[in-house]
């Protein structure tokens, strides 16, 4: 029963380690991306780091935190946003800077303000690609943070990186068991409320 | 400050490190180009299975790399090996479905006209769809790349050696200096191979796009 | 390897009631046409017409849900549909060059896949670029690297390079420039002459099918309305739709098309004259007969024209004395040299000659009304 409870409190910790992170990516990406649409050098800027990030390998990343972050959980969670994030401003931007300029030319005509477009008209057009970026980067958030257990972030790559140490299977797969349906589940979630979504706003 | 480096370097056998890295990426990338491709064509020869290959291969995409690769602990122990296999597991789905994609997606005029001057469908396909899909294909590789470039980093974390090792031990010495350094060595190989990708999906498409249309 | 030769010429296609369906829409409803060996059938109409679908029943790219086509009398159904292609050439509006093979792989492709050994293929692709007038430098170029009209030129080339009897050519100048588009017909007939094949050709382009055709065939609405010659066509349209589409009421359009027996008037026997008669009695019978000209004959064959006021002044005379000469054509002239001619000489007449006979009159100002 100890190893049950011990499990559950890491999957708890592993969860509010990576979704903690995905939302804050969530709530930092979302702006920025509004912001890089009315600034066309910040736009480029952002897209230009996204594409370098996302070629650098997840392990290079965790790891380069620790000499500018330290250890722990919040270094984890940064770890994780750095990643994250940029999935989700990339795609949010390109949907939003997606919409045909005759749709926007027209919205104007009738007299409509920068904001009132951005909502109404941008954002229900950008909903799918900015969708398929909050999927990638939930999936990205519970990878790393299974790895980042290596620098003391807890949650269930701690049972891994343990079991590895002392090449204890069966503590290893009461890792990953849990790390496999909690990514499993996500994705499925997410494509069905992707679903769900989609065409009411098409 | 740099013989620092150098020392650092040396002590760490970074040289060999990354010649295991690159050893390893370049056999695990030749297995997920030739399956990869394999499997779109298969896929694209019977359509019906497309929808439950790709399926399967999103489901792996899903699992976190580190997992997949402890999962296969069992199996294929510690070391490359495992390694090796995990990051192919990974990397087949962006190749096959750009192969698959690549080759459904070839213009009907093309198609048309091969048919029209006597090709076989055999023929059609090996010399009108396979070079006509090529830069879509290598789109695909260039995901797998940086993928593959990912799944043998982690390597080091289960004995395979590579640049993932020092990345490991910088941690667990909490010595900043070597995970700087591999770190940013990492990331400058990823970069460099990732730029490589993009060169040759650039010439490719340049090449097989019809200029006067 | 054998070549896989299904026939060496061909004697003639005939297509015996193809119909074709796609769903509700009649593509091609009870097609009957017969191609003779050696000629260039245009095929005309406007878009789904069915001109395109019935060309593509040749080389059974589309199979006809029912009727049949035989070439040389046998059914096409009965080959193979790869062989069938190989001994057919095809070339089509959007060139379809293959953008990953260069000028010389692209026209080859068919014989690599044959197993030609490699001189004969260089040889016969150099004699191809001769043909369609490309430098053979052009060979290891690709097609991004040619304009629309060199790419059209290998798309010919590609299409010939089996040698094949019969070409189908679908729209394959339609995607040109008009003046480009023009300097590539004149190209195309005089390969043509050199080739000798049987070709079957799709356009839209009444003035191309005129000036390429031997006979017209005018599709509409998946059926066939008429097939014929052009001046056939223009003289004798079928219907509206024709009468519409070779805009056969502007017949100075088609002067090129036209022959003089096309337009000229018939002589009839009150005309004629022995040149031996008297100008007296030949007065006579003019006047009776209403005519003020004269054509003269001696032994039936002409000797020239006499006009009626210089015919009374000489009353003594016998008519060869006044008979002048005459310009001549022969009916099978084309009527726009004819005209041309007529204009140099300053003349208003002529007399249309079969055989040395007199057999009708050419004249300027009844062929200007018959024209405009």
């Amino acid at each position: 029963m100890e190893i049950v409870k011990n499990i559950l409190e890491l999957t708890l910790e592993h969860l509010s380690l990576a979704y903690g992170a995905l939302i804050l990516s969530i709530a930092i990406g979302i702006p920025l991306a509004i912001a890089s649409l009315y600034n066309r050098k910040l736009a480029s800027v952002i897209i230009t780091i996204a594409n370098l990030i996302e070629a650098i390998p997840s392990f290079a990343v965790v790891a380069l935190v620790v000499p500018l972050l330290g250890i722990g959980f919040r270094p984890a969670i940064l770890a994780i946003l750095f990643r994250a994030l940029l999935p989700i401003i990339k795609n949010t931007y390109i949907g939003l800077s997606n919409v045909d300029n005759a749709l926007i030319d027209a919205a104007k005509g009738i007299g409509m303000t920068n904001w009132q477009i951005l909502i109404n008209i941008r954002f229900p057009h950008a909903y799918p690609p900015m969708f398929a970026g909050i999927k990638f980067a939930a999936i990205l958030s519970n990878g790393i943070a299974v790895l980042t257990a290596i620098i003391g972030s807890g949650g269930l790559g701690k049972l891994i990186f343990e079991g590895l140490a002392s090449f204890n299977i069966k503590k290893i797969f009461y890792g990953v068991i849990p790390v496999m349906v909690i990514a499993i589940a996500t994705d499925y979630l997410l494509t069905f409320t992707e679903k769900r979504i989609t065409p009411e706003v098409l | 400050m740099f013989i620092e480096l150098a020392e650092l370097w040396k002590s760490n056998k970074l040289t060999i490190r990354t010649i295991q890295h690159l050893s390893m990426f370049g056999i695990a990338m030749a297995f997920t180009i030739v399956i990869g491709i394999a499997v779109g064509i298969i896929i694209y020869k019977n359509k019906k299975s497309s929808n439950t290959v790709f399926n399967s291969l999103n489901v792996i995409q899903t699992i976190p790399a580190l997992a997949l690769l402890v999962f296969l602990l069992p199996i294929f122990g510690l070391g490359a090996l495992p390694t090796i296999v995990a990051s192919v597991l990974y990397s087949i789905l962006p190749i096959a479905r750009n192969t698959y994609a690549g080759l459904t997606s070839t213009g009907k005029d093309y198609i048309e006209t091969g048919k029209a001057i006597g090709l076989s469908n055999t023929d059609i396909l090996l010399k009108i769809r396979i070079p006509l899909a090529l830069p879509m294909i290598a789109g695909g590789i260039r995901i797998a790349i940086v993928f593959t470039m990912g799944v043998i980093t982690l390597g080091g974390l289960i004995a395979a050696g590579g640049l993932g090792a020092p990345l490991q031990t910088g941690i667990h010495l909490y010595d900043k200096q070597l995970i700087l350094l591999t770190g940013v060595w990492v990331g400058i190989l990823a970069l460099a191979l990732d730029g490589i990708g993009a060169l040759a999906e650039k010439l490719l498409s340049k090449k097989y796009s019809y200029g006067n249309r | 390897m054998a070549e896989n030769k299904l026939f060496n010429r061909i004697e003639s296609i005939k297509i015996r009631n193809i119909s074709k369906k796609y769903g509700e829409i009649k593509a091609l409803e009870n097609l009957n046409l017969a191609i003779e060996g050696g000629e260039l059938l245009i095929l005309i109409g406007p878009s789904g017409s069915g001109k395109t679908t019935a060309l593509k029943t040749i080389n059974r790219l589309i199979e006809p849900d029912n009727g049949q086509i035989k070439i040389n009398n046998h059914d096409i159904m009965n080959f193979e549909p790869v062989k069938l292609r190989r001994n057919i050439g095809y070339v089509i509006q959007q060139i379809g060059l293959f953008p990953h093979l260069n000028i010389r792989d692209n026209i080859s492709l068919i014989p690599r896949i044959e197993k030609w050994d490699k001189n004969r293929i260089n040889d016969r692709v150099e004699e191809l670029l001769d043909l369609v007038d490309l430098p053979k430098i052009f060979a290891k170029r690709y097609p991004s690297e040619l304009s629309g009209g060199q790419q059209q030129r290998i798309g010919l080339a590609r299409s010939i390079v089996m040698d094949p009897p019969l070409l189908l050519m679908d729209e394959p100048f339609g995607a040109l420039d008009p003046i480009l588009r023009k300097q590539l017909q004149i190209e195309f007939l005089k390969i043509r002459k050199e080739l000798g094949k049987t070709i079957v050709f799709v356009t839209h382009d009444i003035e191309e099918a005129f000036k390429l055709g031997d006979r017209i065939a005018i599709m509409d609405k998946a059926k066939l309305v008429q097939v014929a010659k052009p001046n056939e066509l223009i003289l004798n349209p079928k219907n509206d739709f024709v009468s519409q589409l070779v805009s056969s009421h502007k017949k100075f359009m088609h002067m090129d098309n036209l022959k003089v027996k096309d337009l000229m008037v018939e002589l009839s026997n009150k005309y004629i004259f022995e040149s031996s008669k008297n100008n007296r009695e030949v007065a006579q019978k003019m006047k009776k007969n209403g005519i003020e000209l004269a054509v003269t004959v001696s032994d039936s064959k002409l000797e020239g024209i006499a006009n009626f006021n210089i015919i009374c002044t000489a009353k003594n005379k016998d008519l060869r004395e006044v008979t002048e000469k005459v310009h001549t054509f022969s009916p099978e002239k084309c009527l726009s040299e004819a005209v041309a001619e007529l204009k140099e000489d300053k003349n208003t007449l002529a007399v249309v000659v079969e055989n040395g006979r007199p057999v009708g009159l050419m004249l300027t100002d009844k062929l200007l009304l018959e024209l405009v």
